[in-house]
């Protein structure tokens, strides 16, 4: 495991400041330009929805690339399974293959979401978006049920029905030490990037509500699931301390 | 100093396989693999639990490695 490098108290102020203007420096050009641009930037704003509106069922394709991508990692972790129950040389390998299955079906749900909100609007109408969004939710759910039933059979101490609201927990109930600990470094990296996204997000919405492009409700939405984040995390962490007294 | 341990010799030696090993220490596969990989380094109480398995003292299956300075 590799070591932090201290660095000095002075190099740590001193590079604060800079990102500190160098942000300020970023905002007041960006809301600068945006408010010098106004009518272009409505008018670009209003091309781009003309724009993502015609795509319309298109937008389902990147969903349809991940199921397709999914479904070949769950059919070769599958056929590794009979030898990685053997060989414990090969088990890492089915074990990361029926992961990858999980982690690119994953993706096709936001995806398919994603493609539901923006391709309603196309001249395809949307019984076609609904008619879509149904075959990849019964894709993604099943796909996920196999590749779980297989990493059952790999690991038969796992528990949990991923048609179970409970699934998540009955999951985790079932991990050992590694396993736990692998998921609280993951929770870690999630908050750690998404701490870094959402004031950007704000800043960038607060800058285009200042010439009407942005309702106010995106702030209120992006502001209340930071919001949530927060909560989550640090009413979480004193929870925890406090069962620990 | 980085862990280092001889999981897979004395895993072998017993004619055990990761599933078995883990079984025996309450612990899954997927770890057994992972320490004898060294991507994980286990608790005391796991570290304990193998080598009581073993039936060796705990420090001859797991040992810390000087590190070669550059």
């Amino acid at each position: 495991m590799k070591e932090a490098k201290k660095k000095s108290p002075a190099r740590i102020y001193l590079t604060f400041a800079a990102v500190l203007i160098l942000c300020a420096l970023a905002g007041g050009i960006f809301g600068y330009t945006t408010a010098s641009n106004e009518l272009s930037i409505h008018n670009l704003s209003q091309r781009i929805n003309q724009l993502l509106a015609s795509l319309g069922p298109w937008w389902f394709a990147p969903s349809f690339l991940l199921l397709a991508a999914a479904t070949w990692c769950y059919l070769r972790g599958r056929r590794l399974l009979p030898q990685a129950m053997e060989d414990d040389d090969i088990f890492p390998q089915a074990n990361l293959t029926l992961g990858w299955a999980v982690f690119l079906s994953n993706l096709a749900m936001v995806f398919t979401l994603i493609a539901m909100a923006l391709s309603y609007t196309s001249s395809w109408g949307i019984g076609c978006s609904i008619v879509l969004l149904v075959i990849q939710l019964v894709w993604i759910k099943a796909i996920q049920a196999r590749t779980i039933s297989a990493t059952k059979q790999l690991l038969p101490e796992k528990r949990g029905n991923i048609f179970d609201f409970k699934f998540q927990h009955d999951w985790y109930q079932s991990c050992d030490e590694a396993e736990r600990q692998q998921i609280g470094q993951c929770s870690y990296q999630t908050f750690k990037v998404m701490t870094l996204i959402f004031p950007i997000v704000m800043a960038v919405l607060a800058v285009l509500s200042t010439i009407d492009l942005i309702a106010p409700t995106y702030s209120l939405l992006v502001g209340g699931l930071w919001l949530v984040q927060q909560f989550v995390y640090n009413y979480t962490s004193l929870q925890m301390d406090k069962a620990r007294k | 100093m980085p862990l280092q341990n001889r999981l897979k010799e004395f895993r072998a030696a017993q004619g055990l396989n990761q599933q078995e090993l883990g079984t025996l220490v309450g612990t899954s596969r997927q770890t057994i693999s992972l320490i004898e990989r060294g991507d994980y380094n286990p608790s005391v109480t796991l570290a304990l639990r193998i080598a009581q398995v073993f039936h060796r003292p705990v420090e001859e299956v797991f040992y810390l490695v000087e590190e070669e300075l550059p």
